[in-house]
């Protein structure tokens, strides 16, 4: 089972992983974050070392902003999918 | 599934012995491995870094993908350690892409891809092709008792150049798909994928339990 969607830190994949996923597939939350390079390695490196917490700690420090969701009222309304429901 | 505990369970096919069976993870097919050694009654921990290589008596470098697995058991600083320990007798079985971790050459690497070593050979990386060639197939070990084994092949590999190591798997067409020297054990294919756990139950007793004789 792979998941994706909404994974944003370090922390995110490895809870991924943690629930018992075999992988974490991560696109716009490496390339939408303020550093795409480093926060990519450290998502690899969370998600290898999933089960310990001082390396998930280590590697989740210095990585500028992550990725931020966008609240639905936010949007301009031609581009929401669905006007219900929120 | 959440992170394995070590189990200390003794083993019914390495009468006695209390062994511990380090399965590498990194990336791969680890959980599948946990299982057959479950099924064994074989107590197993996971490897991620050099200390997690203490206290074990045999390793195994699951299937998956070679080249991250290498470059992880360097991010990690576990690929040192490993080599050393692989050289001073460790007993070790690679699947897949743990074969070709294992081998001295390997044709089709990425660039900058580096092995372990262990193995005198020369393998073939995604040998059959892609994907969709993949398949599974009942292969001829008669090391293993009881008839062929079970065996998935999913993007693997083949040696080509077995050198000095022992041939131990052949497919029906005569391509070399296992090999030993020594401690080390590599097999092209997943037995832990389609309910076979007899070369597992052979390697812990031949070259795990072997070499504690």
């Amino acid at each position: 089972m792979f998941v994706a969607g909404g994974v944003a830190t370090p922390a995110d994949a490895a809870m991924m992983m943690q629930l018992g996923a075999d992988g974490v597939f991560v696109g716009s939350g490496v390339f939408k974050s303020g550093n795409p390079v480093e926060r990519a390695k450290a998502i690899v490196k969370a998600t290898t070392a999933f089960t310990d917490a001082a390396v998930i700690a280590e590697v989740s420090r210095g990585l500028g902003e992550a990725m931020v969701g966008i609240n639905v009222s936010d949007l301009p309304a031609p581009h929401r999918l669905s006007e219900r429901g929120w | 599934m959440f992170p394995t505990s070590l189990r200390h369970i003794a083993s019914p096919s390495v009468a006695g012995n209390q062994l511990t069976i380090g399965v590498l993870a990194l990336q791969g097919d680890v959980r599948e491995h946990e299982l057959v050694l479950d099924d064994l009654g074989v107590a197993h921990c996971q490897v991620r870094s050099p200390v997690d290589l203490k206290g074990i008596d045999g390793l195994i470098i699951p299937g998956g993908e070679s080249s991250v697995i290498d470059k992880l058991s360097r991010i990690f600083e576990v690929r040192e350690p490993l080599i050393s320990a692989i050289a001073e007798g460790l007993p070790v079985l690679g699947t897949c892409a743990g074969l070709i971790l294992l081998s001295s050459t390997v044709i089709g690497a990425i660039e900058g891809q580096q092995t372990f070593g262990g193995l005198d050979v020369e393998v073939e990386r995604n040998a059959f092709g892609g994907q969709l060639e993949s398949f599974e197939s009942s292969i001829e070990m008669p090391l293993i008792p009881g008839g062929p084994v079970n065996a998935a092949f999913i993007r693997a590999p083949i040696i080509r150049d077995v050198r000095g190591c022992s041939i131990i798997a052949t497919l029906p067409n005569g391509e070399i798909v296992g090999v030993r020297s020594g401690n080390c054990v590599g097999i092209a294919f997943h037995p832990e994928l389609v309910g076979e756990s007899r070369v597992h139950a052979w390697w812990l007793d031949a070259v795990v339990a072997g070499a504690q004789r």
